[in-house]
């Protein structure tokens, strides 16, 4: 009796396990909310486009505006920013993701190019495909498990045949709707991966040059590591704009 | 005659060109705070429309992980309840003709 018991309390954490398995990649975890350090030439502005705060940085022959922003799908690798610029300047400048520098805790930080995504990307597809296995193999083997205590309790219990085979198709049942979940979400996994990486293609900031009295911008991801404290340098025209931040 | 016409109109560009330039320059330089708050005002909004855009079309797409990692977590609740049902039906007999065996009714 306290065998069987044990056998059910084994099946009830193998469920618990499918369970979790298919809540998708474990420890997920969005990147830090930072606050803004404001030092000498800078201010903070009000955006009211979201209702956030964005940092100002003035020099002699550019603006640079930037915010950090939320609830987007990219947070799932580092925290994402939007900056804008304006030329102040006499002449032309160029301006694009390379003119940006990431320093966090003091060492030399990066932000997160297509390449880079992709990498991450690809990761994150073989971690899905490994909950996915997981998920095939805890449901054989709870369904191979759950098999025989049906058929050892059954036969104790005196159950028919019938009876006996009614549980084997329920049990049978449970096991291929649980690989089924798994090939699903592995697919749904590998579509919303694609969709990341064309996202970041159309929100990124373009390679551009700017006119004098003209502006450019565009989102760009820092990759972090957990809370740390972080210096964005924006280099333009000639202007270096240090934009601190710690974590919240 | 018509050299002196090509030096004009050569020199005329060449004026015109510096002028354009000298502008573009006393613009940039003349813009007041005001208007360089405007300038950034105008392309955060622009840049927030992007992103706007950008989520219109790709929703779906994106939204397809949460929507499936729900149904799947259905799935397999679901699923590993049908396998235990039969178990829980097999103890419960057992309980029963345990009790008919000691006599309960």
């Amino acid at each position: 009796m306290n065998r069987r018991n044990l056998s059910l309390a084994a099946l009830a954490a193998l469920s618990s396990l499918l369970a979790a398995c298919a809540a998708g990649p474990m420890g997920a975890g969005g990147p830090p909310t930072f606050v803004p350090q404001v030092s000498s030439g800078q201010e903070v502005r009000e955006n009211r486009l979201n209702g956030g705060f964005a940092v100002q940085s003035k020099q002699d022959r550019s603006v640079v505006r930037l915010q950090q922003m939320f609830g987007d799908n990219l947070e799932e690798h580092g925290a994402l920013f939007q900056v804008v610029v304006l030329n102040l300047g006499p002449g032309a400048l160029s301006f694009g993701p390379d003119d940006i520098k990431v320093e966090l805790a003091g060492q030399p930080g990066a932000l997160i190019s297509r390449d880079r995504l992709l990498e991450l990307e690809g990761k994150k597809k073989a971690s899905s495909e490994t909950t996915g296995k997981m998920m095939t193999g805890a449901a054989v083997a709870t369904g191979l498990f759950a098999s025989m205590i049906a058929g050892a309790a059954g036969n104790q219990a005196g159950l028919n045949p019938q009876a006996l085979d009614s549980a084997a198709q329920s049990i049978g049942g449970g096991v291929s709707s649980s690989i089924e979940a798994s090939q699903k979400l592995k697919e749904a996994h590998s579509i919303a991966s694609d969709a990341r990486v064309e996202l970041f293609d159309l929100i990124s900031i373009p390679a551009a040059n700017i006119a004098p009295g003209q502006t450019t911008g565009g989102h760009f991801v820092v990759e972090t590591k957990g809370k740390q404290e972080t210096l964005i340098l924006v280099n333009c025209g000639g202007d270096q704009h240090a934009f601190r931040f710690q974590p919240k | 005659m018509t050299r002196t016409l090509l030096c004009a109109a050569g020199l005329a560009a060449a004026l015109f060109a510096g002028s354009g330039s000298a502008l573009a320059q006393a613009g940039a330089a003349a813009l007041s705070p005001a208007d360089q708050d405007a300038m950034l005002d105008e392309e955060a909004r622009r840049q927030h429309q992007r992103r706007i855009d950008a989520y219109s079309r790709l929703k779906g797409r994106l939204d397809t992980s949460v929507a499936a990692s729900a149904e799947a977590r259905n799935l397999a609740v679901g699923s590993a309840l049908q396998m235990v049902t039969p178990l829980t039906d097999i103890k419960v007999q057992q309980l029963q003709n345990r009790q008919m065996q000691q006599g309960y009714r």
